[in-house]
């Protein structure tokens, strides 16, 4: 959905990455969401256009079992658990009279023996379900993963099952953009009425640097001082040597009075700041050069996988905090590091293509 | 939108007893009144080392503004009060009790967090029965100025707000004062700087050690060689269930001795005095530090402009009588006097004279006086050249001093106790060292205790400070990172240190074209805000806005 | 104006308070419930507008009857009164049958005069729905677009800023949106409507008078929590005259088939030791970076 400008490619797109069939839905007002057209446009889509149900008992016109209902496509619907998309999926699943899970980070889907009697309508009895998709999502503030099933009742059928899925759970497929598939045009008429909430103004957000969400971060800390041209230099090269990394900085180098050259001074900057009053990063690996390691350092990373850290001071605080303690110069250490990772990624490669 | 600005009748600029005693004069005068804090809560932002007094001679006192201020706000009353002249682990203590009581109705210990936030609940009951109220989190920070008349404030987190009179209680590193042009914070010699550290004691343990009863407390003062050659004193006095131990040094000596202030705090908490009271309970809760303006050179002699009038610290108005501070009184006086100049000046309809009749109530009611003593000009004039000072040391460590040092003991401990003297003893260090040395070396009896404990090092204490940290958005800023304009803060702030790196100022090596130079940087997230690096470096200082910044909570 | 802010009971996940048995489950009976966190914000924008616009704040929840300690909780930010939807029938519901529940409430509010106090709508129906964004237990941020759909209501979501013009009968406010960048949006929409607030909501008092009043209005829901039973109003099922096949497990689309903890970085850690001239420690250390490395 959207206004011509966000339509037009979007469909072959979508096809290139997999899709049969693409249903696209093209007005001027559309150019931003809104919560009630883009429902509505969706519900219908979904419904092939037949007349909405009354799912809340007594009104008349359709019941439950209204025609609409009699296939069973779509069987699943899976929304992008953006803000928008994540609203989108609770009204369009409500608007269909459906269920389904938000934030997920798996899917599959599978038969499954389900005793709940709420379900099977007999206490005390198994019934198998067909082709239930299983949605995992992280849940309880992070603590732990839920597995959730959208099934119908013997007497009201829930369906499609659907979900909003964390955007990058899953890798996209390689693009064919020789692939075929169907494009169909959506029509009906979008009374003013729905538009009823309007976009007045959109700012894009100046966010900065975000450090979070990177599979290493390399950060300096005021081990750098001797040379914090060549050090900023060092930290970038190692973070170059990984696929994705980030550089960051403790609040010494943050506050620091250096002198740096021109093409590294954009680097130091508050943004960059990992601990207390910075970012808090959690990496799969992090990387601490010349960071003696304050407490209010320690609760910006210290929920990171591994932990190795690069010092002259084997007292330094971070000590306590780290997996691996090289004890050493950064400026020494940091170039090997960077040498053997970038040789590394050779022989990996050279494995690879040795398969 | 200016015609949509809120207007009071009178906005009073901070919530500490001047600003309470300001409010309370306005309100029981059915001025609508606004007063405006800027911490979380009442006394947050406040330090003290802290006494309160009542004096005798005062035209307003802080119990009589507000009734059971004795019972819900202070700790313990100063019943006895000492002066000890130290050398070394020889001491001599005089018992200046007499001195304390001249003028003296009350004085109470207080620790400000407990007492400022107990005043501000009374000052909003007062003010919003006039329409008005007291808000926290809301830092004024400038004059709100039209057709170059002061017409009301400007804030951090409201619209500009206009009113008759604007009174400006907002302490020691006063923005409003400074944009008025009445204050600055060039000279160092004007200040000085005051550090402290509440330790928690039980309630018995006081008892014992110093021989207090419930209603009973004591007070300290230590001065001789224990502090270096630094020009200044130490003070101790009992609260309830803590101590306030202390130090106040004139800043210049520190910045001339490039002294490091928490080290010489360390070396009071560490004396053997200090040893036997602490002993088993050094259970240091709270590190602060303040600026003191000296008001024999600082107070302004006509605090006002326009519509704005200056109270308490934010004028200068911070009496040092010899070993005894006192401030908070003043602040009260002034405070209710400016309310009431304006009170009476609206009742004649002519609210614009009220700074006129505030400043001539400063002089009739003698606080003025007591801020400014003609005496003091006259000593200083003679006692503070330093071909002076030197001679009088050397005359008092001679033998001949010596002698007439052991000759007259008695006679000194009177001579302490005198009010006129103390009033004007002259800014030197013959008072502060060299003198109280040569008298606990010749008079004093040795101590013997051995302090068990290490005091907590500064990277502690300012990890057991409580911050909200304006991210982003530094309040201080270094105009002037050499050495030259701004090196002393390394070493006088009182969360900085030489060779440390996790307080406000640092010293940094750093390489330049090939050379190697020195430079200073800044961390303002340390910061107590004490205004010494606005007076010893080269900054643009402001208060952190409303809320954010240093918590206190013991003051 | 009349607003309700929607809130849930959700178990304190703070440090301390938490409990998990050995298989790193949660254990419900051994940690407290407290107001879902985020709701604290909505409850934020309700006295925002009360303290600008005047009128009342009402909140609503719906759990057992042990839930009124959240309603407490959620009195001490603000509350002039408190609606409880307790039943056993309602238990176990997820999004959708929450939803239906929770709709059924706010009509309920509109349709006697004891209740309704609306400054706009013509049904007596508040004029503003608050709800916070996810809770803390269930995150999954449906219930509050699927109340409001309910209602047929105006809605806004991820707002971090609002103002209400009662005399335009409309509220502006300036909402997150996430994308390839992200934006803020500022949004116009009529009253009645449906807002959900945002954690980085935050509610703005330029003026001195609005303070004074936020104040006022803090220090009477502080004396009112103390007797909160008296302001409280639970309704059951009947009482809101729902479908027992709409509501709690039974008008449940979705179950839980079932819960795995998630691993946790480990809290202490020992750090070896690593000669950078030892190639044999080095090249442990290296084992770490090799397979995260790439870069162009």
């Amino acid at each position: 959905m959207g206004d011509e400008a966000t339509t037009t490619d979007l469909a072959d797109e979508v096809i290139a990455y997999g899709a049969d069939v693409a249903i696209y839905h093209e007005d001027e007002r559309l150019e931003r969401f809104r919560h009630k057209p883009y429902t509505e446009i969706v519900a219908d889509m979904a419904r092939c256009g037949a007349e909405p149900p009354s799912w809340v008992t007594g009104d008349p016109g359709t019941e439950p079992t209204a025609e609409w209902r009699d296939y069973d496509k779509p069987r699943y619907f899976l929304f992008p658990a953006t803000n928008n998309g994540r609203d989108l999926s609770a009204q369009v699943q409500g608007e269909l009279d459906s269920g389904l899970a938000s934030d997920c980070s798996g899917l599959t889907i599978e038969e499954e023996l389900v005793s709940n009697p709420v379900k099977t309508g007999e206490p005390g009895e198994k019934v198998e379900f067909e082709r239930v998709l299983f949605m995992k999502r992280p849940d309880f503030s992070g603590f732990e993963y839920s597995t959730i099933l959208c099934l119908d009742n013997p007497g009201r059928e829930f369906h499609p099952q659907g979900c909003s899925v964390i955007p990058g759970s899953f890798d996209p497929i390689d693009p064919d953009y020789d692939r075929e598939g169907e494009v169909i045009e959506h029509d009906l008429e979008l009374p003013d009425d729905w538009f009823r909430v309007e976009v007045t103004e959109f700012d894009r957000l100046d966010e900065g640097v975000d450090l979070t969400g990177h599979d290493v971060v390399v950060a300096l800390g005021r081990g750098i001082g001797d040379d914090p041209t060549k050090g900023i230099e060092l930290g970038l090269d190692l973070v170059d040597a990984f696929d994705d990394a980030a550089l960051g900085l403790s609040r010494g180098v943050v506050t620091a009075s250096y002198d740096l050259d021109g093409h590294v001074e954009q680097y130091v900057a508050e943004e960059r700041q990992i601990g207390e009053t910075g970012q808090v990063v959690e990496p799969e690996l992090y990387v601490a050069a010349g960071i003696s390691g304050a407490v209010q350092h320690k609760v910006g990373m210290d929920e990171s996988d591994t932990i190795a850290t690069i010092n002259t001071d084997p007292d330094a605080r971070i000590r306590d905090f780290s997996d691996y303690f090289i004890e050493g110069d950064l400026f020494e250490v940091l170039p090997r590091l960077v040498e053997s990772v970038e040789a590394g990624e050779l022989t990996l490669q050279a494995e690879a293509s040795d398969d | 939108m200016t015609d949509d600005y809120e207007h009071y009748e009178a906005v009073v600029v901070g919530a500490g007893p001047g600003g309470a005693a300001a409010a309370a004069a306005l309100a029981r005068n059915d001025v609508e009144t606004l007063v405006l804090e800027r911490g979380v809560e009442a006394g947050s932002k406040n330090v003290t080392g802290g006494l309160i007094y009542a004096e005798e001679s005062a035209p307003y006192t802080i119990d009589g503004l507000f009734p059971d201020f004795r019972e819900e706000a202070t700790e313990r009353p100063v019943t006895d009060y000492y002066l000890h002249n130290v050398a070394g682990d020889k001491v001599k203590t005089f018992d200046i009790t007499d001195l304390h009581e001249h003028d003296t109705d009350w004085s109470d210990a207080v620790l400000r967090r407990k007492m400022d936030s107990w005043l501000a609940e009374r000052v909003h009951e007062l003010t919003s029965e006039t329409g008005g109220g007291l808000l926290t989190e809301v830092r004024v920070n400038g004059l709100l100025r039209e057709d170059g008349e002061i017409t009301g404030v400007t804030c951090d987190e409201l619209d500009p707000i206009r009113a008759d009179v604007v009174i400006a209680a907002d302490g020691v590193n006063s923005e409003l004062a400074r944009d008025a042009g009445l204050m600055d914070w060039e000279e160092p010699d004007e200040w000085f700087q005051g550090v402290k550290a509440v330790v928690d004691v039980p309630e018995d343990v006081i008892a014992e050690r110093f021989d207090v009863g419930d209603d009973e407390g004591a007070a300290h003062l230590f001065s001789g060689d224990l502090f270096e050659d630094v020009r200044g004193g130490g003070f101790l006095y009992t609260n309830e269930d803590s101590l306030s131990i202390g130090t106040v040094f004139h800043l210049d000596s520190i910045v001339e001795e490039q002294a490091e202030p928490q080290e010489l705090l360390n070396n009071l908490l560490t004396h053997p005095l200090m040893a036997d009271w602490l002993e088993g309970h050094y259970d240091e809760v709270e590190y602060s530090a303040k600026l003191v303006p000296d008001s024999k050179k600082a107070a302004h002699p006509s605090p006002h402009q326009g519509r704005l009038m200056l109270i308490g610290d934010a004028a200068g108005q911070m009496q040092a009588q010899g070993p005894i501070i006192k401030g908070m009184n003043h602040a009260v006086s002034a405070g209710a006097l400016a309310g009431e100049a304006f009170a009476e000046a609206k009742l004649r309809d002519a609210p614009e004279r009220a700074g006129d009749l505030y400043e001539r109530k400063l002089q009739e009611e003698g606080v003025m006086g007591k801020l400014r003593p003609t005496g003091y000009r006259i000593a200083s004039a003679l006692g503070e050249h330093d071909p002076v000072t030197s001679l009088t040391d050397k005359v008092l460590t001679s033998s001949v001093g010596r002698l007439g040092v052991r000759m007259t003991g008695g006679l000194l401990e009177k001579l302490y106790s005198s009010p006129t003297l103390s009033q004007v003893v002259p800014d030197t260090r013959t008072p502060y060292v060299t003198l109280p040395t040569v008298i606990a070396e010749e008079l004093g009896e040795r101590i013997s205790g051995e302090a068990d404990y290490e005091p907590k090092d500064l990277a502690t204490r300012i990890g057991d400070l409580t911050y909200d940290t304006d991210v982003g958005n530094p309040h201080i800023e270094l105009r002037d990172n050499s050495m030259e304009a701004s090196g002393n803060a390394v070493f006088a702030c009182p969360v900085s240190a030489q060779d440390f790196g996790g307080g406000c100022y640092r010293a940094e090596e750093v390489k330049t074209n090939g050379s190697e130079e020195k430079r200073v940087s800044l961390d303002t997230q340390p910061c107590v805000e004490c205004g010494t690096c606005a007076v010893v470096a080269d900054t643009e200082w402001e208060h952190p806005r409303g809320g954010k910044g240093v918590e206190f909570k013991e003051g | 104006m009349h607003s309700v802010v929607l809130t849930k009971g959700v178990p304190d996940f703070r440090e301390g308070q938490v409990s998990f048995d050995e298989d790193g489950h949660l254990e419900r009976g051994a940690t407290p419930t407290v107001m879902n966190p985020n709701d604290e914000f909505a409850l934020q924008a309700a006295l925002q507008t009360k303290v600008k616009q005047g009128g009342r704040v009402s909140v609503m929840s719906m759990g057992p009857p042990g839930y009124e300690n959240v309603l407490e909780e959620a009195m001490s930010v603000y509350a002039d009164d408190l609606y409880l939807l307790s039943d056993r029938e309602m238990a176990a519901a997820d999004t959708w049958s929450t939803s239906i529940t929770l709709s059924a409430g706010i009509e309920k509010i509109g349709e006697t005069e004891e209740h309704s106090a609306s400054a706009v709508t013509e049904s007596g129906e508040p004029d503003i729905i608050f709800a916070g964004f996810k809770t803390a237990d269930g995150e999954t941020g449906q219930t509050g677009p699927q109340t409001s759909w309910c209602l047929d209501r105006p809605i806004v979501t991820h707002v971090i800023a609002l103002e209400v013009d009662e005399d335009e009968e409309k509220l502006r406010a300036k909402r997150l949106v996430e994308g390839d960048v992200d934006e803020i949006e500022t949004v116009e929409a009529p009253l009645p409507a449906f807002v959900v607030t945002d954690p980085e909501f935050e509610p703005s008092y330029r003026r001195a008078e609005h303070r004074l009043k936020h104040k006022r209005f803090k220090a009477e829901t502080d004396e009112r929590v103390e007797n909160y039973e008296a302001h409280l109003t639970t309704w059951s099922a009947e009482e809101l005259d729902l479908d027992p096949d709409f509501i709690g497990l039974d008008g449940s689309p979705t179950i839980v088939s079932g819960v795995d903890p998630i691993p946790k970085a480990p809290s202490e850690r020992e750090a070896t030791m690593v000669d950078p001239d030892d190639a044999e420690g080095m090249d442990e250390v290296l084992e770490t970076m090799r397979p995260l490395a790439g870069g162009d």
